[in-house]
């Protein structure tokens, strides 16, 4: 496996994993794109504080502002900062997508490794419940769930009209549905574990279970984990992307690039920038995810090249 | 083939019943009840009348009995009254149910059309959508230009990536090299050997489409003021029409899970190796 296209591979298996990622421009260009948006987004305050604006400060005097050095990208319906808004937003975005993402890692992994782990009637109903899950009509689902009252289940008052409230409900909604595509593949891989000569020596030696799954069949599956994750999370800024331009996922004043969009749609004769600028952070953003995602496939996981290669 | 079907329908029926009875909790879980909606339309009900109210439709009871209720009258065909649309909830469900096939079935059409006319073959997409029909079509049409094109972009992508993945698979058997062999043209090869072959799998792909897109579409409708089953279902939920999220969701599951048989029985149909009855999954 050392060799490829006629080259050959040297170094540690981190360097030649590095190696393999760098040959694929554009994840080297999309990693470069997000970690300057990681900047971005957490700059957010020290950008306020540089332009001398307030992000959620409403001022009716500056509405539709032409870009300036005041305001590199011009001001919205509202008079606020478009760039510090867009900063702000990509905060909610990218924490939002990130956090689900993990959550939903998690739980695929959980689900995947005791169903692939245990196998029969438990590997049976899981498989089951995930083939549900990935039946269900997503989108109307998760309107449903968004629209769910939390009072109604015991949650204290104070605390369910929180802005946060919204944030934590859109991670949990996308995080109970996103786990399939994880579960699925963590639970071929440790079937394909379970049955390899180390497993069986670590079984032989007399290891007991927990033992073999933390530490024998975990660590093997965690390559294909981060892959599948990383390509989640293009697919998780979109949905709540969606969910907050309808006006159900993250609320205002709270900038997110998805309820940007929502006033921008009828400014788009007026003002097409407003929906420009978003539409276009959550569309480059989406696609160096996707990237991103491919590019590591590659480096990580240089088995699932072209199908070829055994386990 | 018949038990398989029936057996998946089956199946999918023990799923729908599930599924009902959890959207029915979730429902429960959104904010208010049909009556606070009355109250809030009028101020002059006292809260003894509310009390009332609540006892008549039968809401002061837990949820298993409220569900059951719902159940049986459902069993019987009577899903209730929509709350906006003031209409019981089938009379609203079969004009939207209308319009989004309307739609669907153009985006399928037109996605299959620009991948065979313009990809596969490299003509130019064919000349549009302005089909023969009477003159309030026509005029229905130019409202769907819009919305149909976004959703047949979307399908676009799929299929393409999805052919392509086919037909690099296609390419690499045995026929393929014993009709090179034998002199084939290229054309003749790429279009009547692989790319049926190929196609075969798509079948599939465009079942379980089918019965997403159903309720996929909720973005572009909804975008678009398409009047569908998209935006049924989300305007329901916003105007908090219970009665309607309820069945127009339930409909929506209904949809997915049938595409899903569909594309299994349209699998076996297609391509005789493959028999559902020895258990064999098609996808």
């Amino acid at each position: 496996m050392t060799v490829r296209s006629g080259t050959v591979e040297l170094g540690t298996p981190g360097q030649r994993m590095w190696a393999r990622f760098q040959r694929h421009r554009m994840a080297l260009a999309s990693g470069a794109f997000l970690a300057g948006l990681v900047v971005l987004a957490a700059g957010a305050p020290a950008l306020e504080w540089l332009l001398s604006v307030d992000g959620n400060r409403v001022d009716l005097y500056q509405r539709f502002q032409m870009p300036s050095l005041a305001h590199p990208l011009g001001t919205d319906e509202l008079g606020r900062d478009l760039l510090v808004r867009l900063a702000y937003g990509g905060q909610v975005s990218l924490s939002v997508a990130l956090v689900a993402a993990l959550f939903s890692a998690v739980i695929g992994t959980a689900v995947g490794l005791s169903a692939g782990y245990f196998g029969g009637r438990l590997d049976a109903w899981l498989m089951r419940l995930t083939d549900g899950v990935i039946a269900l009509p997503l989108l109307p689902l998760l309107i449903v769930l968004v629209a769910v009252d939390l009072g109604k289940l015991g949650l204290p008052e104070d605390w369910t009209q929180s802005a946060d409230a919204g944030l934590y409900r859109i991670i949990a909604v996308i995080a109970l549905f996103g786990w399939t595509t994880v579960a699925r593949l963590v639970r071929a891989e440790t079937l394909a574990l379970k049955t390899r000569g180390f497993v069986r020596a670590a079984e032989a030696a007399g290891a007991d279970e927990r033992m073999i799954i933390w530490r024998h069949i975990l660590p093997n599956t965690v390559l294909p984990i981060i892959v599948a994750t990383t390509l989640s999370v293009g697919n998780i800024i979109l949905l709540e992307s969606v969910l907050s331009f309808l006006g159900m996922g993250i609320q205002p004043p709270m900038a997110s690039w998805g309820n940007m969009l929502t006033n921008a749609q009828d400014l788009m004769w007026s003002a097409p920038q407003l929906a420009v600028w978003p539409g276009a952070f959550i569309f480059v953003t989406v696609i160096a995810f996707n990237f991103l995602g491919d590019g590591l496939q590659d480096a990580l996981d240089p088995r699932a090249l072209d199908g070829k290669g055994d386990p | 083939m018949i038990p398989f079907i029936a057996g998946r329908l089956g199946g999918s029926l023990a799923v729908l019943l599930v599924m009902s009875f959890v959207i029915y909790g979730l429902i429960g879980l959104m904010p208010g009840d049909p009556i606070d909606e009355m109250i809030a339309a009028n101020p002059d009900l006292t809260s003894a009348d509310v009390a009332r109210l609540k006892a008549l439709h039968g809401l002061d009871q837990p949820l298993l009995e409220r569900y059951g209720n719902w159940l049986a009258a459902a069993a019987g065909g009577d899903f209730g009254y929509s709350r906006i649309h003031a209409k019981p909830v089938l009379d609203v469900l079969l004009p939207h149910l209308w319009n989004t096939t309307l739609l669907m079935t153009l985006v399928i059409v037109l996605s299959l059309a620009i991948i065979v006319f313009s990809i596969s073959l490299e003509w130019l997409p064919a000349g549009g959508m302005e089909t023969v029909g009477d003159g309030g079509f026509l005029d229905r049409a130019s409202y769907m230009v819009l919305p149909v094109l976004v959703l047949t972009l979307n399908t676009v992508g799929g299929y393409t990536r999805f052919i392509r993945a086919s037909m690099i698979q296609t390419l690499r058997q045995d026929f393929i090299r014993t009709a090179r062999a034998k002199g084939m043209s290229e054309v003749r090869l790429l279009l009547g050997h692989a790319l049926r072959n190929a196609l075969l799998p798509l079948v599939t792909v465009v079942a379980l489409s089918f019965g997403s897109l159903f309720s996929g579409a909720l973005i572009t409708e909804t975008m678009f003021a398409w009047l569908g089953i998209g935006k049924m279902i989300f305007d329901s939920v916003l105007g908090n029409d219970f009665n309607l999220a309820l069945v127009g969701l339930l409909f929506a599951t209904l949809m997915t899970l049938l595409g899903n048989i569909l594309a299994d029985a349209a699998y076996t149909w297609i391509d005789p190796r493959i028999s559902l009855d020895a258990g064999v999954k098609a996808r």
